[in-house]
């Protein structure tokens, strides 16, 4: 069979042809960046060219990475000047974030080291409650006992030495007593 | 439904619509270079360029934005386009029976794709049967790059690209013509 072919025909003859059998793409973003702005390292040249020889859709992208490029640039630009205005408001609005950051972060402290507090009043307080507590309220009993103790000594030992007042009065009826006898 | 109104900040909106534009760009350069054609929505690749470039603004508003970093975004984004075409191509086909059966195409009969299928078979082995440094420029010429392009690739001058080219084809037809595909219109 003898048919006619241009050399755009022979052309997608052979994209068809490398469509079918070039599978998934290979090449990663940077490969293919690299390969539109001809940038590619030498020792790996050959083998990407040989790629997108073989891979319609990788050369497509190619291709577009190149026309891109110049759009790129472009919006880099835009967006560096946008960096620098956004930067400046940015810088006007830091100060006071910045302030309002550090009170909240005190009066957060502050609030945490008064729950603190407020919790261990009150574990303190059920430890000495009337429920738990034979052993504490008895030595603050005993304390008191004693103290009456030392007193009533201390007034024995008063009276002993024939002072006024109440154990003159004591004096008194011992003296009674003894007189009666 | 009504656009969605302009934000009050002017430099925000000035940065939303230089993402737009871009945008709109990517999309119309992969509907030039065919690539709608592969299975990927130019759309979504635009949307998906626009989100990306906007977070990484939004990730670090100091840092500076070069060109290449712009043109990587880009290429991951149609890349991975392109190989979740691939994966849904990849995908069984609905039943016999479903009602959402492809229908063939009507323009590509049977005789023409045995045709093509026979012309591709040809046209795979004439071409191996070309030396691996005459057949790298042919076959970057078929697939479409430029004179100044396979140049660049091949890591010689546009004039000798343009040599090796002509001879390549030469011969690739030549041998075409031996596998009984005997015209070629220039």
């Amino acid at each position: 069979m003898v048919t006619s072919m241009n050399d755009n025909r022979l052309a997608q003859l052979y994209r068809d042809l490398t469509a079918r059998s070039a599978g998934p793409v290979a090449l990663d973003a940077d490969t293919l960046v690299a390969a539109a702005a001809g940038s590619l390292p030498a020792e790996r040249r050959e083998a990407v060219v040989s790629r997108l020889a073989a891979s319609p859709a990788e050369a497509d992208l190619v291709r577009m990475l190149a026309v891109l490029e110049d759009d790129s640039q472009a919006l880099a630009t835009d967006l560096a000047r946008y960096d620098r205005s956004h930067g400046r408001r940015l810088d006007r609005r830091a100060r006071p974030i910045a302030a309002t950051a550090r009170r909240t972060r005190t009066v957060r402290w502050a609030g945490m080291g008064a729950c603190l507090m407020a919790v261990l009043g009150l574990w303190s307080t059920h430890r000495i409650g009337p429920g738990s507590i034979d052993g504490a309220s008895n030595g603050i009993y005993a304390e008191h006992k004693s103290d009456r103790i030392f007193t009533t000594k201390d007034s024995i030992f008063a009276w002993s030495n024939g002072e006024s007042g109440a154990q003159g009065g004591q004096d008194k009826l011992f003296h009674s007593e003894f007189n009666g006898s | 439904m009504p656009p969605p109104p302009p934000p009050s900040d002017p430099i925000q909106a000035r940065l939303e619509q230089l993402l737009r534009d871009y945008g709109a760009r990517v999309r119309r350069l992969l509907q030039s270079h065919g690539l709608d054609q592969r299975g990927i929505d130019p759309a979504d690749v635009e949307q998906e360029v626009r989100i990306r470039l906007w977070r990484a603004i939004e990730r670090d508003r100091s840092a500076a934005f070069h060109a290449s970093y712009i043109q990587r975004v880009v290429a991951t984004a149609v890349v991975d386009a392109l190989r979740r075409a691939e994966v849904r191509a990849a995908e069984p086909l609905p039943d016999e029976d479903s009602e959402a059966s492809p229908l063939p195409d009507a323009a590509a009969g049977p005789d023409r794709q045995a045709s093509d299928s026979e012309r591709m078979d040809d046209l795979a082995r004439c071409l191996d049967s070309i030396p691996e440094r005459r057949r790298l420029p042919i076959t970057l010429h078929l697939q479409g790059f430029s004179l100044q392009e396979i140049a660049d690739s091949v890591g010689v001058s546009a004039e000798a690209a343009r040599k090796l080219v002509s001879r390549g084809m030469d011969e690739l037809k030549s041998r075409l013509r031996e596998c009984g595909h005997g015209d070629f219109d220039e």
